[in-house]
């Protein structure tokens, strides 16, 4: 090669990395570069936006509560159109069922959302105090049968090794039922001592089947061993005991190294803690463009990691991975 | 060689980087409560002398965090850096939409009726939706803000109970704060004998408590109804239409007699003797044939209105102005007080024994 050629290929190399530099920095690309680098090596690093779901064209989805995977497709509790609506993993609204009501089949809050190993569907009605189930068509089965009638105003319903657990905003108690409906064991009760709920809305269960309620009117997650008793507080302060980071926290979840997740609706956030509760992440932050959150409620992480959010005033859900 | 050379560059990126960092954290501002946002401040001592606690409520603790709820320091919507000018209910129904359990106003709730639009003959405050001087009556009252929450309640505390606000609309109504008759709310039980709860006290209202607050929540609500304040018999100088009393400290005379503050629907409604639809499907009606009983056929609709129809008017017009429609039948005897509906109770002003409905007790 020809000195000259030498001479021109390098500076325009020091020219274009200039300018793509300078672009990345004072264009603010940084993050958006980034995903396309972890998609290739989706294993490692920290859990990042990728993905949103808006629901049908016709019918935005309109204030999502809760989100949960069953199967292959991602079931959204569609909460002020009191309906369900279903979606494949490529955000595609494949089918939706639910109309207003207080009769078989209907809603009037539907909150929390779970499926069983058979695929069935799950959904807690806040107002109507009924858990309802339906088959992976959408057609109403039965309501849940609650032997001890010990459910008024279900939240939060997770299910995990055939068991259901429910959170009772009114009662201020988490229940844990068998799937023929007798009650296994209660936690709770109202009030600010350890142990004690305001209104908890959401519960998680993780592999050492630990149980992790939010306890929203407090401000705070709670974790209980697999025997109901009370282990500790995540409120985002250290050790927990400090003032609550939280505000009106709702939708928790566990992944699969044990990292708690926890929904800060007021704050728009998903914070991140790992086993010894050091704050590993913060998610989220309010706004409207792809990866911030307004008003996030819901939380449901797959058993591949993927974190489900629902994000109430952008209408949609959001997923890190 | 070239691992080196992007080594540099990824330095040089990261320097660069973390330069802008540095300069967009020091933009950042931190909130405090008497600094709540820049160009906000607010005094620290209030008027008595007292440390100012600007004292949200709930759980907007009086900690720097709790400001930053509502109010953005960089990405405020409007003049006082609000997040939520736009959705501002959503805000608080993120909330009081049942999912704290309590103060559900999408529910029956807790004195103030409902927002709930599911039902028949519902009607309410449209907030988000409408300008202050769409109010039926508005006279004066020009404001062409939205009607919100905060139009009516301030967020941050009011020594009015339930947060309402001492200036609507721009008129300052009263000096002397409004008193609604509280009382606890037994579906709360639980919460409210619960020790450790800073003093939470979940109640319910029955509307305002002494005969001055009677007048001062008409006063409120005549902010931005301004023609419908009105005294008996006479003529309102802005409308030159007549109105029944609704600036009285008697029953019945005041807007919250007669009226829920935030909306109604058919499971709130009651008729004459003070019955809802749950009270007639608990005697054994079929809940369509008390649904059709309790309809709300008026023209305007049912004007967040506590009772169906006009059935208000005959509550109260048994004894004065009595209309001539016999007293519906009934179990026990009027005579000794055991109606169920009505019994005979002396007036003073009539002079004679007269018809009552037991609910006319009930009407604030
Ligand atoms: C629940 C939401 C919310 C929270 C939390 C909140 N504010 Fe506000 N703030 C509002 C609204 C709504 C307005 C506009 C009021 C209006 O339009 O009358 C406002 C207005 C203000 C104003 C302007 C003056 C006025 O009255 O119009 C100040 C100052 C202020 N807030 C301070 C604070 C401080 C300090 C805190 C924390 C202690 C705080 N706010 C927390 C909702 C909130
Ligand atoms: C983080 C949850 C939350 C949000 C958001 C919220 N509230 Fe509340 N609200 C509460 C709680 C908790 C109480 C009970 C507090 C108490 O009585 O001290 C309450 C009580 C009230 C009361 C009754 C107060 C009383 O003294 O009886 C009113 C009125 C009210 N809220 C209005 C609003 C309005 C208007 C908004 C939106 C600007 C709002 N709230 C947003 C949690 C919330
Ligand atoms: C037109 C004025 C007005 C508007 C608009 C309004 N409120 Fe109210 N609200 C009142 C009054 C008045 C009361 C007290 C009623 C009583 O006890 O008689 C009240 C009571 C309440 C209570 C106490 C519980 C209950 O059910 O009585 C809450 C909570 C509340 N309001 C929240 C809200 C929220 C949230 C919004 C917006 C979605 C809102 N309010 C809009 C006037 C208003
Ligand atoms: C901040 C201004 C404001 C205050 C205060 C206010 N209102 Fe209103 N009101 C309105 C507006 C605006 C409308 C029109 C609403 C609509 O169309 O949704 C309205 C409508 C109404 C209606 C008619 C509803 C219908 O469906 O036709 C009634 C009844 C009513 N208000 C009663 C009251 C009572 C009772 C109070 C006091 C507790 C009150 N208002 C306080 C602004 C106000
Ligand atoms: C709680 C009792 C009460 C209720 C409810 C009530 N009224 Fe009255 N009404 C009175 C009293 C008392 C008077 C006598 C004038 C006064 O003292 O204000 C009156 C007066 C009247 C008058 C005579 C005009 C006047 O102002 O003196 C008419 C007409 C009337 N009422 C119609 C109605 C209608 C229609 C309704 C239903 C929308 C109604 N009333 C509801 C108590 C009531
Ligand atoms: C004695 C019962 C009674 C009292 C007191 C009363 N209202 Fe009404 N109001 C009604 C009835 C009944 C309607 C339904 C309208 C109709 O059919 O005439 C109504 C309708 C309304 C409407 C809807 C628009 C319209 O004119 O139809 C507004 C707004 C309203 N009232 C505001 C108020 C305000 C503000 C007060 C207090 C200053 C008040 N009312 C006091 C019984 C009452």
């Amino acid at each position: 090669m020809k000195k000259v050629t030498t001479y021109i290929w390098m500076s325009a190399m020091v020219v274009l990395s200039v300018a793509l530099f300078s672009a990345i920095t004072l264009l603010d690309l940084g993050p958006s570069l980034k995903p396309i680098v972890a998609a290739a090596n989706p294993t490692s690093g920290d859990p990042e936006f990728r993905q949103s779901f808006y629901g049908s064209f016709e019918e935005p989805l309109n204030k999502p509560m809760d989100v949960t995977k069953i199967g292959e497709l991602i079931y959204v509790t569609d909460t002020k159109n009191k309906q369900v609506q279903v979606f494949d993993q490529s955000g595609n609204n494949v089918f939706k069922f639910g109309k207003e009501g207080a009769d078989e089949g209907q809603f009037q809050f539907p909150y929390g959302i779970a499926g069983d190993k058979d695929e069935n569907i799950y959904v807690a009605d806040m107002y109507n105090g009924k858990i309802s189930i339906f088959n992976t068509k959408g057609e109403f089965i039965k309501y849940f049968p609650d032997q001890d009638k010990v459910i008024q105003s279900p939240g939060g319903l997770r299910i995990y090794d055939e068991k259901l657990y429910v959170t009772d905003i009114k009662e201020n108690k988490v229940y844990v039922l068998n799937l023929e409906g007798k009650k296994l064991m209660e936690i709770g009760g109202s009030g600010q001592d350890e142990g004690k709920f305001i209104a908890p809305n959401a519960v998680a269960v993780d592999k050492d089947d630990q149980i992790y309620v939010t306890d929203s009117g407090n401000n705070r997650v709670q974790i209980f061993d697999k025997e109901g008793k009370f282990v500790r507080i995540i409120n985002g302060s250290k050790d927990g005991k400090g003032t609550p980071l939280f505000v009106n926290p709702r939708g928790v979840g566990v992944d699969s190294n044990g990292t708690v997740y926890v929904v800060s609706n007021l704050s728009h956030n998903v914070y991140a803690y790992d086993k010894d509760g050091n704050e590993v992440l913060v998610l989220g932050g309010m706004g409207t463009e792809n990866g911030q959150l307004y008003l996030p409620n819901g939380l449901y992480i797959d058993d591949r990691n993927a974190i489900y959010v629902t994000d109430t005033i952008n209408q949609r859900i959001s997923i890190f991975y | 060689m070239s691992k080196v050379k992007l080594g540099f560059t990824a330095l040089f990126t990261l320097i660069l980087l973390s330069m802008f960092a540095a300069f967009a954290s020091a933009a950042e501002f931190t909130p405090t409560p008497s600094n709540p946002a820049p160009d906000i401040h607010v005094g620290t001592i209030d008027n008595n002398g007292n440390v100012n606690q600007h004292k949200t409520h709930g759980n907007f603790q009086n900690n720097t965090n709790s400001c930053g709820n509502c109010h953005s320091t960089h990405n405020g919507e409007s003049a006082t850096l609000l997040k939520f000018e736009k959705t501002e209910s959503d805000l608080c129904l993120s909330c009081h939409d049942g999912t704290l359990g309590f103060y559900n106003v999408l529910g029956q709730g807790a004195g103030g009726g409902t927002f709930n639009s599911s039902h028949e003959s519902s009607s309410m405050h449209n907030v988000g939706t409408v300008a202050i001087n769409s109010a039926p009556g508005a006279y004066d009252n020009k404001v062409e803000d939205e009607l919100q929450c905060s139009s009516c309640h301030n967020p941050h505390g009011s020594t009015n109970d339930r947060l309402l606000k001492q200036t609507v609309a721009g008129v300052t109504y009263s000096t002397t704060p409004i008193k609604l008759a509280l009382t606890e709310d037994p579906a709360f039980a639980a919460i409210n004998s619960s020790s450790t709860n800073s003093g939470l006290k979940i109640t319910k209202s029955i509307g305002p408590k002494e005969n001055a607050d009677k007048v001062t929540y008409a006063a409120f609500c005549s902010t931005c109804h301004d023609s419908y304040l009105a005294g008996s018999g006479t003529q309102s100088a802005k409308s030159g239409h007549y109105s029944h009393t609704t600036n009285s400290s008697s029953a019945g005379r005041n807007c919250a007699s007669c009226h829920y503050a935030h909306g109604t629907d058919i499971t709130l409604l009651k008729d004459t003797a003070g019955k809802t639809i749950a009270d007639y499907v608990a005697a054994g009606w079929e809940k369509e044939t008390a649904i059709k009983y309790m309809k709300d056929v008026s023209a305007g609709g049912s004007a967040n209105k506590k009772y169906t129809n006009m059935s208000v008017c005959w509550t109260c017009h048994t004894s004065s102005h009595p209309l001539d429609t016999p007293m519906p039948a009934q179990v026990g005897d009027p005579n000794n007080g055991t109606g169920e509906l009505w019994n005979y109770v002396w007036s003073s002003r009539y002079n004679k024994m007269i018809p009552t409905f037991n609910e006319k007790a009930n009407i604030r």
